[in-house]
């Protein structure tokens, strides 16, 4: 579930009161709770990196990130980096490759019944634990079953498991998994279910003692097996798995690096301390592109940009707190007409991405979901100002548009922790002032935005980003009615009763051509009503040493990714 | 000739024959000339975005491509941020250092004038203030203040938060310089005639403490200047008003170093010496001359710097 | 007042200065918008009523803000227990310990040459005043004085790392990050040559400028003519009665200056991403985390008025006049 909103990179949005609970008896009580991530592993069992036999020296892949996992434990990680990591060390049974096709992990092949509603998986030969004992289907099982019994405590997992009843393992070699009714995506439901030990997880008598349980010395069964993870030190250090049922990498130790500062990230790459970085700042991508024995990778991304206007309806509980003129639909014809999303690609962006279109970035499903119909609302100042002028919007002295004494004067948020967006909005509001429209752009805390936002609907315009699942089930569920609810994903307050069927009707489509029929008509529902107007879609910007390594897969999985570290090596 | 107009003759007598003192105005009359023509000195607006013949924004392009000093991240033009942010900096700066001389001055003469219990709490409460660590303080109260979303402009509430923090040495000084004046025999044969506390403190007192008051402030400018560069250096100016501070923020978060677009950095940061330089040059010898202590030593002979804290 | 009553009045008024820092901290908390229970929380946590409601009495939020709250988060604050960070989710102390001893190494290393340079070159400019040294000393302190820390920050980070190839930020070279600790002092000091060196250019030229005026107001005291009267020479005079008598006021300056060596260590640790206090509380700022900043502001607030209460109590041993205040 890494779709935390892209603008908090590293977001901690989530936070259980159960944790603050148990830090801070632990604070009062000296060391009663449990140890934090802090606690380094000692002793046997971790061998040290300098210690290997010294036969020949091994490959060592440095990666640098600007992040760090949250927490090891999927029950309870929210961050993109989390899942980066848990790409590498666990498997679930079936994973997304880098073309968008789904193909098996643990599984070697699956099928669904004719009704839908029971799907039966055979597993891989050879499939061991780190720790060398086999996996047996009643492992895999035993680790779906545990999410599908205790929704809370795997919070992070639980979505997926929504319409699930159970799994059962009638071999060794066999998972069944019984729905309530079909699912659409199966498949990529699937790819988050990772195949966790069920001797560490059983153990946990409450959610929160499952939450809190850090899971810094994991054991799996992808290719890699953890050795280290420093939260304080910033480092986690990987082994490669021999072992590996689908064949061990040429790559024997992976180093992730976190760094503080995106400077000092691209000068490490430069002088080659590092090896691969995760994520280019726009604003060094090119400085990044001339430097010698450097692979600069540019590809188009699942991140989008939006400028969100309050839609929540006026009889909400409680009401929202806006402009009224925001309701008026030619009002958002005309800021739609007012923002130049090439200028946003050339300047935010630094030309590093595509202008947006809809809710649906054209990379999800090789392009198999994306409306490409839809023709964008051109930008053009004149007709901005004449169809304000029409709907009645007339200057005022100030340059400002009123009509019944309601002024266009809107406030812009956007949150505090992304430098993309001061830019955007100080764009926006220029070209806004052109057409009588006045913004104060404001700075906001991400936590405070979302708390004014959700369920209050106290804002008028937000600028913010999403990084959807591969799959669209995930951002059109943003744009449903129930979403904007407290602890919910929307936050346009959009409510349109035949948008939320269709997002019912969809998830249910087991015709993938049906179910593309329906998402395309969702996404021309939200382009023409306005609650959001997306801006842009963001390419995801990487760098490798090709004087170290070659053979990366370049795709919207990133070069980092399992499929992609499997296929590297090093340059001789 | 009026009084005011010899005691201004007497004082560039002097202060024309300071040579610190003529630099240190100087500079800080070229930077306020730049800041008041701003308008003439460019034909872009601080928001303009330079484009090239194909229409896409010039984005870090070097001095040489576009003159004088090149565009930064956005495809601004440094030149223009620069005359522009001269304004936005030196509004904070002027307006936040009169808030804080005018607290100070206050403080200062209320306490040196009345003495006693008066004197003993406002100068404890300086010391409090003079010991609390005042950047980290500046940041928690600007960004509490932006939480509680009271519709006041960033600016505004930099100016008053500045305004409101830094005023401790100008209140001990004034407050000296008050006990000094307060014993000359005109104050007390005032007294003795009946005047009222109000007169004296407006007659006698205000006159004799205004033209340190003034040279104090010439300081006071210059700390306002380096805390509001600080600040938005951090993050916490208003980016559609950008001072110098800002696009030093902008710089760094945007890979300017990496980049060595030197062009973005170099200017705004030679603006904040040049302008702060001024000041306390000009500060210092106005300070000397109004404030006239210990001229020589016994070793050598000459004018003394007076050391100031931030 | 004999010096037991000065120092114990001393240490009163930083007591009473500490607590005013608390209430003001303890109040501007409250003054946030919002839920009481999302500012201690966070603010996105779906939460049930129930459990709403028991947090809300934990944190004793039923109470009166004052005096129970007050009182109660004051008895936390004295165990230590500077609540919980919004972004880190660990105890705010636990964070703060953690990044102490960087930031003592900081700028234990930057003062010392501070303080070095500074004092050296104050002398110098002092007793040989209007020379081409002093005016030399002079003009390079007045504009280090002029310079932003961070800008200097930012200059000598693209100098150094462009024409000495000097690391950019940070406290050693990812590769070296699981080496054992003393195979690493040369890369930590290679490290440290940069945030150094512009704390040393900031505040030497501050020391400087103290110094010259506090040898200055020595040499025009009337023991220094007199001994100039009994034939002593420049150097001697310097040496036995100068130097000591201007090196006083120094020891207290230095002490008062840590409150603004605080404003240096968050630029310097900012710019050179330097691993330690100031730049966790520029990140707290950054992500607007209000336990943390407050946190760090009380334990910043404390080093620096324990300091100056320290400097005013050794001021009465080293300046033997201060006995009979």
């Amino acid at each position: 579930m890494f779709y935390t909103r892209q603008a908090v990179r590293p977001s901690f949005a989530f936070l259980a009161c159960c944790v603050v609970l148990a830090l801070i008896l632990a604070a009062c009580g000296g060391g009663a709770a449990p140890t934090p991530a802090s606690a380094q592993p000692t002793g046997a069992g971790q061998p040290n990196p300098t210690e290997l036999p010294a036969k020949t020296e091994p490959v060592i892949l440095r990666i640098g990130w600007l992040g760090k996992p949250d927490t090891l434990n999927p029950a309870y990680a929210f961050l993109t980096e989390s899942y980066l990591i848990f790409d590498l060390i666990l498997n679930p049974l079936v994973t997304e490759d880098p073309t968008g096709k789904y193909v098996g992990a643990l599984a070697k092949e699956w099928k669904a019944a004719e009704d839908g509603l029971t799907w039966t998986f055979t597993l891989k030969d050879n499939i061991k634990w780190h720790a060398g004992t086999p996996v047996t289907a009643d492992d895999v099982a035993w680790a779906i079953n545990a999410v599908i019994k205790d929704p809370e405590g795997w919070a992070a997992l639980s979505n997926y498991v929504a319409g699930f009843k159970e799994v059962t393992a009638p071999d060794d070699k066999t998972v069944q998994i019984a729905l309530e009714n079909p699912i659409g995506n199966m498949e990529y439901r699937l790819s988050f279910l990772y195949t966790l030990p069920r001797k560490d997880f059983e153990q946990f008598k409450t959610p929160e003692d499952l939450q809190n349980f850090a899971n810094d010395q994991a054991i799996g069964t992808g290719p890699f097996k953890l050795t280290q993870f420093d939260k304080d030190k910033g480092i986690l250090i990987l082994e490669a798995n021999p072992d590996y049922f689908d064949g061990a990498s040429k790559i024997d130790q992976i180093i992730f690096q976190t760094f503080d500062n995106a400077d000092a990230l691209v000068q490490a790459l430069k002088v080659g301390d590092i090896d691969l970085v995760t994520e280019v700042p726009q604003s060094a991508f090119s400085t990044v592109k001339g430097f010698a024995n450097v692979k600069a990778v540019q590809t188009p991304g699942r991140y989008f940009s939006e400028m969100i206007i309050n839609s929540v309806p006026e009889d909400h509980d409680p009401p929202p707190t806006r402009n009224s003129a925001l309701t008026d639909p030619q009002v958002r014809l005309a800021m739609a007409h007012a923002i130049n999303k090439n200028d946003l690609v050339d300047v935010v962006l630094q030309g590093l991405g595509k202008p947006g279109v809809t809710i649906v970035p054209p990379i999800l499903g090789g392009g198999f979901w994306y409306n490409s119909d839809i023709k964008d609302v051109e930008f053009d100042l004149t007709k901005a100002n004449q169809i304000l002028e029409d709907a009645g919007y007339k200057k005022g002295s100030d340059g400002v548009r009123a009509k019944d004494n309601v002024k266009l004067e809107f406030r812009l948020q956007f949150p505090s922790d992304n430098p993309l967006y001061p830019r955007a909005a100080d764009l926006i509001s220029a070209w806004f002032k052109e057409v009588g429209i006045k913004t104060t752009p404001q700075s906001t805390d991400p936590d405070a935005l979302t708390a004014a936002i959700t369920p209050v609907g106290d804002y008028d315009l937000v600028l913010w980003g999403w990084g959807p699942d591969p799959d669209p089930d995930f951002i059109l569920s943003v744009m449903t009615t129930e979403q904007f609810v407290e602890g919910g994903w929307g936050d346009s307050g959009y409510s349109n009763p035949e948008y939320d069927q269709l997002y019912r009707d969809q998830q249910l489509a087991i015709d993938k051509t049906e179910r593309q029929k329906m998402i395309k008509k969702m996404q021309e529902m939200v382009f023409n009503d306005r609650p959001y107007i997306v801006t842009w879609y963001e390419d995801i910007l990487q760098a490798y040493r090709s004087d170290r390594f070659k053979g990366f897969i370049e795709s919207p999985l990133g070069i980092e990714s399992q499929k992609s570290i499997l296929q590297a090596e090093p340059v001789p | 000739m009026s009084k005011l107009q010899r005691s201004f003759s007497n004082f560039w007598k002097v202060f024309r024959h300071s040579r610190m003192g003529l630099v240190g105005a100087f500079l800080l009359i070229t930077m306020l000339l730049l800041a008041l023509l701003a308008p003439l000195l460019t034909p872009y607006e601080p928001t303009d975005i330079i484009r090239d013949a194909a229409k896409r924004p010039l984005i870090y392009a070097p001095p040489s491509v576009h003159p004088p000093l090149g565009t930064d991240d956005a495809g601004h033009d440094v030149w223009t941020l620069l005359v522009y942010g001269a304004r936005i900096s030196l509004l904070v700066g002027f307006v936040a250092g009169f808030i804080s001389v005018f607290i100070g001055s206050t403080l200062g003469t209320l306490a040196g004038f009345y003495g006693g219990k008066v004197d003993t709490v406002l100068m404890r409460t300086t010391d409090v203030f003079l010991v609390v660590p005042d950047l980290p303080l500046t940041i928690i109260l600007i960004a509490m203040i932006r939480q509680l979303n009271l519709g006041i402009s960033t600016i505004a509430v930099l100016i008053a938060v500045i305004g409101l923090l830094y005023w401790t040495t100008t209140a001990r000084l004034i407050r000296s310089q008050v006990l000094t004046v307060k014993e000359r025999q005109f104050v007390a044969r005032a007294r003795a005639i009946g005047a009222g506390n109000g007169h004296i403190m407006r007659k006698h007192i205000l006159p004799l403490v205004l033209p340190l008051m003034t040279a104090n402030t010439v300081l006071v400018i210059s700390v306002a200047i380096l805390v509001e560069s600080g600040l938005a250096f951090l993050g916490l100016g208003d980016p559609s008003q950008p001072s110098w501070g800002t696009m030093l923020h902008f710089a760094f978060e945007r890979n300017a170093i990496s980049v060595g677009a030197w062009w973005v950095y170099l200017p705004p940061g030679l603006a904040i010496v040049w302008t702060v330089l001024g000041c306390v040059l000009l500060g210092n010898v106005l300070e000397e001359i109004f404030n006239p202590r210990l001229k020589s030593h016994h070793l050598e002979g000459d004018t003394k710097i007076v050391a100031i804290s931030r | 007042m004999n010096r037991r009553d000065y120092i114990f009045r001393k240490i009163v008024f930083a007591i009473l200065t500490l607590a005013i820092v608390f209430t003001i901290n303890f109040f501007l908390f409250r003054v946030l918008p919002g839920d009481p229970v999302r500012a201690v929380i966070g603010r996105n946590v779906p939460i049930s009523k129930e459990a709403r409601q028991a947090l809300y009495e934990q944190f004793g939020l039923n109470k009166l803000v004052f005096p129970d709250q007050y009182f109660d988060t004051l008895g936390q604050y004295l165990q230590g227990n500077l609540g919980v960070s919004w972004s880190l989710r660990r105890p705010v102390t636990q964070v703060l310990v953690a990044k102490l001893g960087n930031t003592l190494l900081l700028v234990t290393l930057g003062q010392f040459f501070a303080i070095i340079l500074g004092v050296t070159l104050g002398l110098l400019s002092g007793w040989k005043r209007k020379t081409k040294i002093d005016i030399s000393a002079l003009t390079f302190s007045l504009i280090m004085w002029a310079v932003p820390t961070f800008w200097l920050g930012i200059m000598l980070l693209a100098l150094g790392s462009a024409l000495l190839g000097l690391p950019t930020g940070g406290m050693i070279d990812p590769k070296n990050v699981n080496k054992p600790f003393f195979e690493n002092l040369p890369d930590v000091a290679r490290h440290l040559i940069l945030p150094t060196l512009t704390f040393t250019l900031v505040y030497m030229g501050e020391y400087m400028l103290i110094m010259r005026s506090s040898i200055l107001e020595v040499l025009s005291e009337d023991y220094i003519l007199t001994a100039k009267a009994k034939g002593l020479s420049h150097w001697q005079i310097m040496r036995k009665h100068a130097l000591k008598n201007a090196m006083l006021p120094i020891v207290t300056l230095i002490a008062l200056n840590l409150g603004f060596t605080v404003s240096g260590v968050i630029y310097i640790e900012t710019v050179f991403s330097y691993d330690g206090l100031g730049k966790l509380f520029q990140e707290a700022l950054t992500k607007q985390d209000f336990p943390l900043l407050q946190g760090a502001f009380m334990l910043l607030a404390l080093a620096v008025i324990v300091a100056n209460m320290l400097a005013d109590i050794l001021y009465t041993y080293l300046d033997p006049r201060v006995k009979q205040v």
